[in-house]
């Protein structure tokens, strides 16, 4: 066992009876130095698991380093440090179907990794349930393993219902027991069936079982047993037990029940019955058939036949109980631990051998990474602004990294929309590309994946989108970043996306029907990571759209630089206007501020007019806006004001150089949005000398902390708060420029910030 | 001299014509350069329908019949029979043709007269003269009273037709589908895999009896039957395509290309022993994604096609150039007539004649999905609308494959710019790259270096090319890489170009036909040697080193 002797194995899974089998099989084939994890998930369905640090000792790691190791939950994901000691010091990694687990020993260890299998119910295969609760990239990430990765299946037949890439890293690793000399101690004076059945109260899959038993069974006398972390009202349930009680009710009870039909899984205790020498009858078509069960005399084909051997048994019809009894030892022979030696021998020399192929193979290469920002929709405004920002600080980010990267800037090909001058300000090493969006029918996305290596992924949608740019849709960049989550329909899960989110409005108002919402909330859902700029959109993206915490990554907002205009000395400390950005969107509060303005010049006799800019401000004036069913009461309030009519000047979505003169000479911003992600003009405004006034809403309290703006709030909700606000500024606006300009140092983080969003990008990569 | 027996393994299904597929050049090429061998001898194992079809693409690629032997069941599957018989059927109606066309003249003369008596008795102001046209136009009406009742009656049955169909569930557009276009049928594709896998079965069984083939090879990965005889096998993965177009496959042919694809798929996880016509294949797909040991694949390039012979005149009396110009004119009109725009094609051609130079791009390629042909009308339409360049541009291949390109022509008007020859002939194909300013090729993937590079320079056209790995396998010298080379996911890398190839033809070709000089030193023979190299090995035949340098000195002199 020479090549095993140096090896050593992190077997990263706490079930007590596996573990006692597994380890002497390990220490058998000559690996001693087993690290074994500290802490378990704490879920009622671990009921059979428990923590064993006596191997510590055996471990030759260093004190340190093995505490580290200790000291983490090996089912989420362990630290950075964690890792590079295991990297360092352990050949394989041996883990469950615990879907974090799986995730962070697939994208962080570097040696042989097992999957241990030990089968699922009728119809439910491992492929489905990584696509399910992982998603097809991670497919990719465990292809990408090569030969590094094993699906060790605890029964020979396991891999037959699974996909392509589980059959072909199949190896067998059965499941046994430490012994399987059988005790024959069973006496059965109790005529009783001992039937076993945990976690009634708490797991609907048993209490089906036992409700099915008790239904079928009432007929007799009987004990049900196993766990109940939730007690069960029922007498014959016998609950939580001493080993002592349950191996003396195995002795005593006269019949052992095994209700499963499951072709590919099975449970410990009718082995532990045959063991103790108790009579087991059992229904035909579970994995005892399979186990050498198909010919004996418990084995029963139907409900009738059952009761008629149990009937028999209870009449002390010994010869049946005899030959049940001598013959169900066969069952055991699959899981003598001799038996079971040869098979650990032969998968675990063949995973030593490829590991030690790889490990002299292998020579990380830097390879090229391209990423596609893909902007889902039309954009104009900041959106649109925040997209190239983007792309340029991650391009430099890369480059002052010394990582290799090629950026590819796609949006949707509308060449009037989008003319070229409005790409000047992106780097001209990024690549353009346009494309449009192509749906492909559930069939035709079947297929797409199927080429493209995920064969067992099952489509759950009619449609699917895809970005086509008329070349290969996309496929030739390794991650694509969708510059928000408006996706009408689901993406087609061929690529790993990371997704943008700045707001979650429809949460507070009614513009998206459910199924366009839903949409929204799946891209969201589906993508690698969330990023967003907000704690508040992050929390909304937990609490409404239902995205995992983990995906989601607060980033820092790309603030303009306005470092280029410097706060001129020619513009007059007499100004005769304050600039409202806005848009004709629902969430922009047009009534409220309409009749804020209107008290304003009404009321308060405002003396500052009020210029309106933004993408489609210009219709906010003409009766096209009644057609905007969201603005009629604003139009109302607007027509019959003259004081509105002569105050208001409507300036439409202006060039970048006449937006910053208008700003420049406003004598403040007015923000009156409601519950936004925030405006960026608060930011440039400041940058320029200007202050703002602002809705009083999580997002912008954000900004004004991480910017130190010193924002004046007013509430949104009230037009005459509104108006009184706009009043004061009107009366201090000169006193609050006198405090400018601010520490503009706040302003100049995006390289900064270029580095933090390349890191998390990265990480998808 | 002992003679060494190897087999190459044929099994398409029926219907198949060698000479449209790809592989069936290449295989020719590879026969012809065998049959140059005197010490092996190939047997081609098939099935009973495929012999046929070999047989003819022997003739038509001038393989030496008698240098390869065959090995096929010998008795034909009834059910192919039937098929061919009903295929050969559906064919002759094609002998109506010159029946419809002498109906169809009195047929137009009578619509034109009936349009004539109805523009006469709407316009008559005399009584006896409206009575008279009537009276003649009177049969004109009673047909069109029959047609319409007869219209209005095939809408009803139709339509109670389709609801007795939806009621039943049973499948008669199926079948009638299937009555129409048998050879889109799922029900026949299904049937034909059946019968194909039978008919593998025995190709087996005689594989298996033939003890004195040493080692078998096949030359494509559509067969994972392949991998069960019993005898040493090397296969050729000439690409996965579809595994890297997987959204651009997704909309053609349906389940048909899952199921060949899996097939594919089964063949490589199967098989042991592999030949790629590039490193890329290779590395990227066969070990990278099928996870293949690497030292098990062998890379044998493909030889150069040359063109030239195809439109080269010869003969003491000619000015051999001039006259080879004028027959690649010829051949070039005749091309012109397989355009997909003939009406404007035929207008425009009278101002073409012999000494007209028509300016104009080439690129020869069918319409897939990997073959990346919008990047090229997107540069193109560019250079059309932004430069003064007012080339045409010829392309190949079937349009109706593909929406997206007959959409991008019409919606920018490219109609009578973009000129799409299909069914063209070699030598049709020849003249084309002959007479073009610039070869292009814009493709993102191909199994080895684009053809299109020695096609090209064989016909002295300067050829620019993707920047694809198998293409700079070949092109290897950075300052040539940087002239011929565009990045193919960046329209506007390929629009400049070509712009600079238009331009700088000359220049270019000076600095390509050295390159394509040194490529055409190697010939298929050499590749052939190569395969054979391998499959010695793998037979264990200790290869006579000596015959085969005297060979070599024979062809040398």
């Amino acid at each position: 066992m020479k090549e095993f002797k140096n090896v050593r194995v992190m077997w990263l899974l706490n079930h007590s009876t596996l573990r006692k089998f597994e380890i002497a099989q390990l220490n058998q084939l000559g690996i001693k130095e087993i690290f074994l994890p500290k802490f378990f998930p704490d879920d009622e369905a671990n009921l059979s698991a428990s923590v064993d640090d006596s191997l510590d000792a055996s471990l030759t790691i260093p004190p340190s380093d093995l505490n580290i190791l200790n000291q983490q939950n090996w089912y989420e994901c362990p630290s950075d440090d964690a890792w590079k000691i295991a990297n360092k010091y352990f050949d394989i990694a041996i883990m469950g179907f615990f879907p974090k687990q799986m995730s962070a020993v697939i994208d962080h260890f570097n040696g042989a990794v097992v999957l241990r299998a030990f089968g699922l119910s009728k119809g439910l295969s491992y492929s489905q349930l990584i696509y399910q609760s992982l998603g097809a990239n991670f497919i990719d990430k465990i292809k990408r393993l090569k030969n590094r990765f094993w699906f060790g299946a605890a029964y020979s037949h396991l891999y037959q219902v699974e996909g392509e890439l589980l059959q072909r890293r199949h190896c067998f690793l059965p499941v046994g027991l430490t012994c399987t000399s059988i005790r024959d101690q069973w006496e059965g004076k109790n005529k009783q069936i001992l039937f076993i059945c945990p976690r009634i109260n708490s797991s609907p899959y048993f209490h089906a079982i036992y409700q099915q038993f008790i239904d079928d069974f009432d007929e007799f006398e009987f004990a049900i047993g196993g766990a109940q972390p939730i007690p069960v009202k029922d007498k014959r349930v016998l609950g939580f037990i001493s080993n002592e009680e349950h191996q003396q009710n195995m002795k005593n009870f006269r019949v052992m029940f095994y209700h499963s039909t499951e072709p590919n899984h099975i449970h410990y205790h009718p082995f532990e019955a045959i063991r103790m020498g108790m009579p087991l009858v059992f229904m035909a078509g579970g994995l005892l058939d399979t186990l050498g069960g198909a010919k004996l005399p418990g084995r029963c084909r139907s409900l009738k036949e059952a009761k008629r051997k149990i009937k028999a048994i209870f009449a002390d019809d010994w010869t049946l109980i005899n030959s049940i009894r001598k013959s169900q030892n066969i069952l055991l022979t699959t899981l003598n631990p001799e038996y079971c030696h040869s098979y650990f021998f032969e998968a675990y020399s063949h995973i030593i051998y490829q590991l030690n192929q790889h490990r002299l193979t292998y020579f990380p290469k830097v390879q090229k990474k391209k990423i596609a920002l893909i902007l889902p929709v039309l954009y104009s405004g900041g959106s649109f602004r925040g997209a190239k920002q983007l792309a340029n600080i991650l391009q430099e980010a890369a480059q002052s990294t010394g990582e290799k990267l090629e950026l590819v800037f796609a949006h949707l090909d509308d060449s009037n929309f989008y003319s070229n001058d409005k790409f000047n300000d992106l780097s001209p090493t990024i690549k353009r590309r346009t494309y449009k969006w192509q749906t492909l029918d559930h069939k035709a996305a079947r297929r797409a994946m199927i080429y493209a290596g995920y064969s067992d992924w099952q489509s759950e949608k009619i449609n699917y989108i895809v970005p086509d740019d008329g070349i290969n849709q996309f496929l030739d960049c390794d991650l694509w970043i969708m510059i928000s989550d408006r996706l009408t329909n689901p993406l087609l899960p061929i690529k790993p996306y990371i997704c943008m989110v700045y707001n979650y409005l429809s949460r507070y108002f009614l513009f998206l029907n459910d199924s366009l919402e839903s949409s929204f909330f799946g891209a969201a859902q589906n993508a690698s990571k969330v990023l967003v700029t907000t704690q508040f959109t992050a929390e909304n993206a937990i609490q409404y759209a239902g995205v995992k915490p983990e995906k989601i990554e607060i980033m820092p907002m790309l603030t303009p630089d306005m470092s280029e205009y410097c706060i001129s000395s020619a513009v007059s400390s007499k100004k005769k206007y304050f600039l409202w950005t806005t848009n004709t969107a629902l969430h922009k509060n047009h009534v409220r501020a309409f009749l804020a303005l209107k008290k304003y010049y009404e009321e308060l006799d405002g003396q500052l007019n009020c210029h309106i800019s933004g993408c489609d401000t210009d219709i906010l004036n003409r009766q096209t806006m009644s057609k905007l069913q969201h603005l009629l009461d604003s139009y109302a309030v607007y027509e019959n004001s003259n004081c509105l009519k002569t105050a208001l000047h409507f300036c439409g979505e202006l060039s970048n150089s006449d937006y910053v003169k208008k700003l420049q000479n406003a004598a403040f911003v007015w923000h009156p949005a409601y519950r936004d992600n925030g405006t960026f003009t608060v930011i440039e405004a400041a940058q320029l000398g200007v202050p703002s006034l602002s809705s009083d809403y999580p997002a912008m309290q954000e900004i004004n902390q991480q910017f130190g703006l010193d924002l004046n709030w007013m509430d949104a909700s009230d037009p005459l708060d509104m108006a009184l606000k706009l009043k004061l500024m009107e009366e201090q606006y000169i006193n609050r420029e006198n405090k400018w300009p601010l520490d503009l140092t706040k302003f100049k983080h995006n390289s900064e910030a270029g580095f933090k969003y390349w890191r998390v990008i990265k990480e998808c990569l | 001299m002992s003679i060494k027996h190897y087999g190459i393994w044929i099994a398409y299904p029926p219907t198949v014509d060698l000479r449209c597929e790809g592989l069936g050049r290449h295989l020719a090429a590879f026969l012809k350069g065998a049959a140059e061998k005197r010490d092996v001898k190939f047997t081609i194992a098939c099935p009973s329908w495929g012999q046929q079809s070999i047989k003819e693409l022997c003739e038509s690629e001038d393989v030496p019949g008698d240098s390869i032997k065959m090995l096929y069941p010998q008795r034909y599957n009834i059910l192919i029979l039937i098929y061919e018989k009903f295929l050969l059927r559906s064919k002759k109606t094609k002998r109506w043709k010159p029946f419809i066309e002498f109906f169809s003249r009195p047929y137009n003369y009578l619509l034109k007269c009936r349009t004539i008596l109805t523009e006469n008795i709407a316009t008559s102001r005399n009584i006896g003269h409206f009575i008279f046209q009537g009276f003649f136009l009177l049969p004109f009406l009673i047909a069109q009273v029959i047609h319409f009742s007869f219209l209005k009656s095939y809408r009803i049955f139709h339509k109670a037709f389709n609801h007795i169909n939806k009621q039943l569930n049973f499948p008669i557009e199926k079948f009638l589908k299937f009555i129409s276009k048998p050879k889109n049928s799922f029900l026949l594709v299904s049937l034909f895999a059946i019968i194909q896998k039978k008919e593998m079965e025995l190709m087996l069984d005689l594989i298996d009896k033939a003890k004195h083939i040493k080692a078998w090879y096949s030359p494509t990965a559509f067969w994972p039957e392949f991998n069960l005889i019993n005898a040493p096998k090397l296969m050729c993965i000439p690409d996965v395509v579809l595994a890297e177009f997987p959204i651009g496959f997704s909309n053609v042919n349906d389940e048909r290309f899952v199921e060949l694809f899996k097939k594919v798929e089964q063949a490589i996880y199967t098989g042991e022993n592999f030949v790629t016509y590039s490193e890329e294949i290779k590395q990227n797909t066969v070990v990278k994604r099928y996870n293949r040991k690497a030292e098990n694949i062998h890379v044998i390039s493909h030889a150069p096609n040359n063109l030239n012979h195809l439109i080269t005149i010869q003969g003491n009396s000619l000015n051999g150039e001039r006259a080879s110009s004028y027959y690649c004119q010829e051949l070039f009109a005749l091309a012109l007539n397989k355009s997909n725009n003939l009406e404007y094609i035929l207008q425009f051609k009278k101002g073409l004649s012999k000494d007209t130079h028509l300016k104009f791009f080439f690129y020869a390629s069918q319409f897939r999905p990997s073959k990346n042909i919008l990047t090229l009308l997107r540069a193109y339409k560019h250079l059309l609308n932004h430069s003064s360049i007012g080339h045409k541009l010829i392309l190949t291949g079937n349009p109706d494959v593909c929406e997206e390109i007959k959409e991008f022509i019409n919606f920018h008007h490219l109609e009578k710019d973009v000129l799409i020859l299909t069914g063209l002939s070699l030598k049709e194909l020849a003249a084309c790259y002959k007479l073009a300013d610039v070869v292009v090729n814009p493709s993102l993937s191909e199994g080895g270096c684009p053809f299109t590079l020695t096609e090209a320079l064989s016909v002295k056209t300067p050829v620019i090319m993707a920047n694809i790995p198998v293409t700079t396998e070949v092109i290897t010298d950075p300052n040539l890489q940087e002239l011929m080379l565009f990045d193919p996911y960046d329209w506007q890398s390929l629009a400049d170009r070509l712009e600079w190839a238009v331009y700088n033809k000359e220049e270019l070709l000076k600095l390509q036909l050295p390159v394509y000089e040194q490529l055409n030193l190697r010939t298929w023979r050499h590749v052939v040697d190569e395969y054979l190299s391998i499959l010695d090995q793998l037979a264990g035949i200790v290869p006579d080193t000596l015959q085969q340098n005297k060979e070599i000195e024979a062809e040398l002199a």
